[in-house]
């Protein structure tokens, strides 16, 4: 009995992955890959002209610096590349190349932190000193107006930055990329349930470290 | 609706992502509520600010050197292909070859063994006979001159003719 309701249960499975393979073959990404796949390097040409700014974007938000983001980029697309003959289109085009580059993005990053703590006390000294000698730098080379937009842009930074790392994704996902919840989950990995919880708790932590500068600009604009 | 309740229903009713009817309760409760609605606005404001970080512009040569670093990647495969690649088996298929192999090696070692005695048999056999056939035509002593079973034919041969 168990047996049959466990065969019942694979042969629901497989149909469904087969009519998911199936309906995303007629995406036109998918179709571009499995061109690809059948050795059409326009095919691929056509993809990185579509992707790679979207991609280098992505990275960017998690790492913050553009040389960094245009080379893990760089690591992606070669992922991709690679493992076309493996390829199976098993999800949207998009869904997939946004896992790889989320996954190399968060590789660096703890890549990063570890280093960060492992020599901790010497970029504490070091980074405060850098970054009185930039604040001053930029203050010489820099407008008010222009200086004052740049402290809004780092304070985005630091509280994306400390963010956990799936609230990160999901923010990233939703404000920069205009995914819906459902790709989020996709991608992240969980329930559309799961996406609506995380966002709920990134949208209340941005609010408590953002709050002073929206103040700031609600007195601006009053 | 209590304001604790349309707090945690915020961020969701923000991005339309709340049912119906909380979605309507929601919006009742900040109408009459002042500390709901701001924060309300707060969330909004904070969410709007993500938009002051813009996008950055990727290189012009990005795409270049990404098919650069393709070329490169491929050049040492070609280089390298090598001449001979020994076929991958089955890991279940070890132990039927291993005895396979050892019985092929074992049979023709045993072929071998068995022909070369019957070779050697029938050479002594084929010895014996011409004594035997020497003896009885009289030609014992001259046998170190007949060498082979065709110079013997001959001598019988010319024996007979002699003989008609």
């Amino acid at each position: 009995m168990l047996l049959r309701k466990f065969k019942l249960l694979k042969g629901s499975a497989r149909d469904i992955s087969e009519n998911n393979v199936c309906d995303y073959a007629l995406n036109e990404d998918v179709a571009l890959m499995l061109k690809f796949q059948q050795g059409d390097d326009s095919a691929f040409e056509r993809l990185l002209e579509k992707y790679h700014e979207q991609i280098i974007n992505f990275i960017y938000r998690y790492i913050g610096d553009k040389a960094e983001a245009e080379d893990l980029a760089q690591n992606v697309f070669l992922n991709v590349y690679r493992s076309a003959k493996t390829y199976v289109p098993k999800s949207k085009f998009s869904t997939w190349i946004y896992v790889i580059a989320r996954n190399m993005a968060l590789n660096e990053l703890r890549r990063r932190r570890n280093r960060r703590e492992s020599s901790l006390e010497e970029t504490v000294s070091g980074e405060d000193g850098d970054l009185s000698r930039q604040i001053a730098d930029n203050s010489k080379l820099l407008a008010s107006g222009a200086l004052e937009k740049q402290d809004l842009i780092n304070a985005v930074k630091r509280a994306i930055d400390s963010l956990p790392d799936n609230q990160k994704t999901a923010v990233i996902l939703r404000r920069y990329e205009n995914f819906s919840y459902e790709e989020i989950a996709r991608i992240i990995g969980c329930s559309v349930s799961a996406v609506k919880s995380l966002l709920s708790r990134a949208k209340t932590a941005l609010k408590e470290k953002l709050s002073s500068y929206s103040q700031e600009q609600n007195e601006t604009f009053l | 609706m209590r304001c604790k309740k349309v707090k945690h229903f915020l961020p969701l009713f923000l991005d339309g992502q709340l049912g119906e009817n909380n979605s309507a309760a929601v919006k009742t409760h900040i109408k009459g509520c002042l500390i709901c609605s701001r924060e309300l606005k707060l969330l909004e404001e904070s969410w709007d600010l993500l938009g002051k970080w813009d996008n950055v512009f990727p290189s012009p040569n990005f795409k270049a050197v990404f098919w650069q670093r393709i070329s490169q990647e491929e050049e040492p495969l070609l280089l390298r292909k090598p001449i001979f690649v020994f076929p991958r088996f089955r890991p279940i298929l070890v132990p039927a070859l291993a005895s396979f192999f050892t019985v092929l090696i074992a049979g023709i070692y045993f072929a071998g063994l068995f022909f070369r005695s019957d070779i050697q048999r029938l050479t002594v056999m084929t010895q014996g006979q011409d004594i035997q056939m020497l003896k009885e035509l009289d030609l014992a002593e001259d046998f170190h001159i007949i060498l082979n079973m065709q110079a013997l034919e001959d001598f019988e041969v010319i024996n007979s003719l002699e003989l008609t």
